[in-house]
Parts: structure tokens; C-alpha cells; sequence
């Protein structure tokens, strides 16, 4: 398994690259994996140290994928590192809080350069190594961590969900376009998960409480659990899947109605 | 549990439940059901034993509203318990609405929709025993209608909700309900229109992937959604379709289609 993993911190995209290693390790097969983020937090380092003492071969790369020619510089390092490329997961995304009202213009297109032009460019760039790849026989496989704030937006966090319903569509005609490389790529869209930049945050555990009673399932999801679906979907088990975005939210997405005042969904589905 | 057990969607599922669980050391225990009009189900239950399995089959209509919760009661006698439901038997109907019969939608209605809700209803407390999970098939034809096939995508489209509502009802008890809807996929029951390779390879070029699936590709998602792999999804429905239903766009004459691309 020759990976590329983009946002490699301890949440989806750590979890990703963890997954993905042990499974490969596990087959018998060599484990490669280069994993990037920003640098602003020690994590990248750390899960470094940790692939390669499962047995990985394992590259970290710092660099800011709003920069127009880092995508392609990136990739092509993962290319070299791996000698080709299997598969590419594009977690790294941006967020962002403010009202739509106050935001400035380079904050907008801030967001967008990282979460829906960088996931094209880094694509793009790897489409070559992806085609020659045999992970699905003949080529390879991509997933993009998308969000459920792609399908329901998400007030007062600036244009993320707007970048995120861009990017579902993405991934649906690159699906389309690349489909006859045999190249598949899916999206995964995570509802509340737990990371380890969250669980610094989230220390009031009334607040916690909250918020895994607001959910269908009781509780938010581990990152290994969006990391089964992602390796799921570059799987050869996921042959024939192609341009789906796969929600792994526990149903929240699908609960709204549980939410107004008086009904009885709310009485009987969140005991 | 699954019911619609030929060699199709249905039949693959039981094999790879069998399979998987002989590759773990594990003894599968599935129960098989059909209508019992064709021989497909014994020559199943035959190659699930020859697997491993301990495998039992059911024959049973149900469009009979009585039927589904004595299935599940025998699958739950013969198994010891439940871990997964498939629902996945489905009734086909060929009809133009403005001729369609009431009674042919009532029935359509019945087999396609109201038995995977008796179903899970009947299995519920052997799953929720188990933190088990559901998994019903839908079809891309819930979500884009099929013209002339009765009402078949509209009981789909009913199907895929259902498989919402009783996720967001039988979340908090631990059972998890998912939908798997295929494209076109090659089975013994379609088998013959692939007989005629023109039509084949006129089937295959529609897709993105460029090829028809294969039944074992449906049954591969079904045993994921099934699987503790898939322990935060719930209430969705997985597209297992190559990307066919997503590709409306590259239809239109005169735009530019996928295989002209540049790359």
C-alpha cells in the first residue's frame, strides 16, 4: 500500500494513515505512507514515529495546500517516496468561524483554495501514478473527507459548507471523468468525531454529555471509525463503488425532525 | 437472515457471510429464504454447507403480511439469535403507470416495503440482543425513476426512508439500518440479456467503470455495512452503481464525453 494522506494529525487523517499501515502490515505487504499537515502542531512528527514503529515506511511533509503549487509539489514528493502511488486520501481541511455578513473576500477564497481547489490539484497531479496503480486490479483509489456540513449547512462557519458541497460534487465528476483510467473516488462525510484537538476542548463534560444526547446513536464517532470507512472504500471490496459521498454520521444528519418542539420523534428516539 | 436468496445479490451475500466467517475460524449460521419458484435455493444451501455453513432454507411469499415475522422467528430458532438481517427480495412489475393494476402496486408495495419493516420489526429484539445490524437493498431506481417498470421505484424511494426512520428509531438501541442500492449488476436472473453481446457491450459502455457489476461486488458492500467496520453508519444508503446514476450529463448529445477527456 503506497498512500498518500493529507491532514495527517491525530483525528481522521491519523487515524487513516494507522489503518492503512497495520492492514498492508498485516497482509504481508510493505506499508508507504507520506503524510502531511500545516507543521503548526507537533502531531505530524509524532504519528511519523509512530508508523514506522508498526513497521511503515513513513514520510511527513509540512506545507500549505492554499499555496496554488503545493498540491503538485507534494504529490509528486509522495511519488518518489512511495515509487507510485496507490492510493490518496484528502482529509486536510479548513475551517473557519464568522458570519457570511463580516467575512473578508481572503478568507472565502482562503477556505475554498484548501478544502475544494487543493483536493482537484492534488488529484490532478496524482492521476498518472493512480492509473498505473493495481490496487483495484488495474488503478488506483481516491477518498475525500468531505462532511455532512456538505449537505446541511453550517451557520456562522464562513463558507466551509459551501466548500464541502463543492467538493461532493467534485468527487462526483472526477468519479466520472476517471472512471475509465480505472481510477474510483469516493467521498467519506463525517458527522461529530472525536479528535484529539477536539477532546482538549470539549473538557466540560455537561457539554460533551449534550451533545452525544443530541445524537441518534448516543455518541459521537472515533476517528477510527470514519478510518474503516475510508479504508473500506479503497479497498478492492469496494469495486464497483464510484462518485459516492458515504455518510458515517450515525444517522444525525437524518434527525432533524427529532428537533422540533413537541414532536413525537423526539420523545421516543432519544432516550 | 436474508431474504431473496438466488444466485443473485441475495445468493452472493449468504457465500460471502459464509466465507468470511470460515476465513475467522467462525461457523456461519444463515438462513435463506425465496418464494421456492425456482431451484436456485437448494443448490445455495448446498454450496453454503459445502462452506462451512450451517444453512437453512425458507420458502415463504411475502407479500403475506404474516409472513415476514415467521421467517424471522424460524431464521432466530434455527441460528440461536441474530446478528444481521438482509433484506434484499424485492418483487418486479413491467407496467406503465396510466395501465398499472391496484392490485399490482398493492402487492409491489407490500413485498418491497412493508416486509422490510415487518422484518426488522419481528428481528428487532434478537438484534438489538445482539447490537446486530440491518442492511436492506434498495436500487439507484429509488432515487431516479424507472418509466414503465410499475410502481418499483416509488416502493425503492419508500424503502430508502424506511431504512432512515428505523435508523433514527433503533439507533439508540444499538441496532444499526443501512440500504445498499446496486446499478446494474450481472446475475443468474438477468443472466440472458448478457447472451447477446451487443447488448452487453452496449450495457458496460453506459457505466463510468465501464463494465456491469458483479453480484459479489453488491454482496461485498452488504457485508461491510453489516460488519463492526461500519459501526457509525447508520441510515444511509451506499450506491454501489459505478457511478451510472451520477452520469445523466455525459448523455446529452453534442457535450463532451468522459472518454474524450485529455488527460
Amino acid at each position: 500500500m503506497r498512500a498518500l494522506v493529507t491532514g495527517g494529525s491525530y483525528g481522521i487523517g491519523g487515524a487513516t494513515c494507522l489503518r492503512l499501515a497495520k492492514d498492508a502490515l498485516a497482509r504481508g505487504e510493505p506499508a508507504k505512507i507520506v503524510l502531511t499537515a500545516t507543521g503548526a502542531r507537533p502531531d505530524l512528527a509524532e504519528l511519523v514515529a509512530e508508523l514506522k514503529a508498526l513497521g511503515a515506511d513513513a514520510l511527513g511533509v509540512t506545507g500549505d495546500l492554499a499555496d496554488r503549487d503545493f498540491p503538485a509539489r507534494l504529490v509528486r514528493e509522495a511519488v518518489t517516496f512511495c515509487g507510485g502511488l496507490d492510493a490518496l486520501v484528502c482529509n486536510a481541511g479548513a475551517r473557519y468561524k464568522g458570519a457570511l455578513l463580516e467575512m473578508p473576500i481572503d478568507d472565502w477564497d482562503r477556505v475554498f483554495a484548501v478544502n475544494a481547489r487543493a483536493t482537484w490539484l492534488l488529484c490532478r497531479t496524482a492521476h498518472p501514478a493512480l492509473k498505473a496503480s493495481a490496487l483495484n486490479k488495474s488503478g488506483g483509489a481516491i477518498v475525500v473527507v468531505t462532511s455532512i456540513g456538505g449537505i446541511h449547512p453550517l451557520p456562522n462557519y464562513g463558507p466551509y459548507s459551501t466548500t464541502k458541497a463543492a467538493l461532493v460534487m467534485l468527487v462526483e465528476q472526477m468519479a466520472n471523468e476517471w472512471a475509465r483510467d480505472g481510477i474510483r473516488v469516493n467521498g467519506v462525510a463525517p458527522g461529530s468525531t472525536i479528535t484529539r484537538e477536539k477532546a482538549k476542548v470539549q473538557v466540560d463534560a455537561q457539554t460533551a454529555a449534550m451533545r452525544a444526547a443530541a445524537l441518534p446513536m448516543g455518541r459521537v464517532s472515533e476517528p477510527s471509525e470514519q478510518a474503516a470507512a475510508i479504508a473500506f472504500l479503497l479497498s478492492r471490496d469496494a469495486s464497483y463503488i464510484n462518485g459516492h459521498n458515504l455518510v458515517v454520521d450515525g444517522a444525525f444528519g437524518q434527525s432533524v425532525m427529532a428537533f422540533s418542539a413537541g414532536s413525537h420523534s423526539n420523545v421516543i428516539g432519544r432516550k | 437472515m436474508v431474504t431473496g436468496a438466488s444466485y443473485g445479490i441475495g445468493g452472493a451475500t449468504c457465500l460471502k457471510i459464509a466465507r468470511d466467517a470460515a476465513a475467522r475460524g467462525e461457523k456461519a449460521k444463515i438462513v435463506a429464504t425465496a418464494t421456492g419458484r425456482r431451484p436456485d435455493l437448494l443448490e445455495l444451501i448446498a454450496e453454503l454447507k459445502s462452506l462451512g455453513a450451517d444453512a437453512k432454507a425458507i420458502t415463504g411469499d411475502l407479500s403475506d403480511e404474516a409472513m415476514p415475522k415467521r421467517l424471522v422467528d424460524e431464521a432466530v430458532e434455527f441460528c440461536g439469535g441474530l446478528d444481521g438481517l438482509v433484506s434484499n427480495a424485492a418483487g418486479r412489475h413491467q407496467a406503465p403507470l396510466a395501465e398499472l393494476e391496484v392490485k399490482d402496486w398493492d402487492r409491489m408495495l407490500a413485498i418491497n416495503v412493508r416486509a422490510t419493516w415487518l422484518l426488522g420489526k419481528a428481528a428487532l429484539p434478537a438484534l438489538k440482543a445482539s447490537q446486530g445490524a440491518i442492511v436492506a437493498v434498495t436500487s439507484i431506481a429509488g432515487t431516479f425513476p424507472h418509466a414503465n417498470y410499475g410502481p418499483y421505484s416509488v416502493s425503492k424511494a419508500a424503502l430508502i426512508c424506511l431504512i432512515a426512520q428505523m435508523a433514527q428509531e433503533w439507533g439508540p438501541h444499538g441496532v444499526r439500518i443501512n440500504g445498499v442500492a446496486p446499478g446494474i449488476t450481472r446475475t443468474r436472473n438477468s443472466e440472458v440479456v448478457y447472451w447477446d453481446a451487443e447488448v452487453a457491450a452496449k450495457r458496460a459502455a453506459v457505466v463510468p467503470l465501464r463494465r456491469v457489476a458483479m453480484a459479489a461486488e453488491q454482496a461485498a458492500a452488504i457485508t461491510f455495512l453489516l460488519s463492526k467496520e461500519a459501526s457509525y453508519i447508520n441510515g444511509q444508503n451506499l450506491t454501489v452503481d459505478g457511478g451510472f446514476a451520477q452520469s445523466i450529463m455525459a448523455f446529452v448529445p453534442g457535450r463532451l464525453p468522459p472518454s474524450q477527456s485529455k488527460m
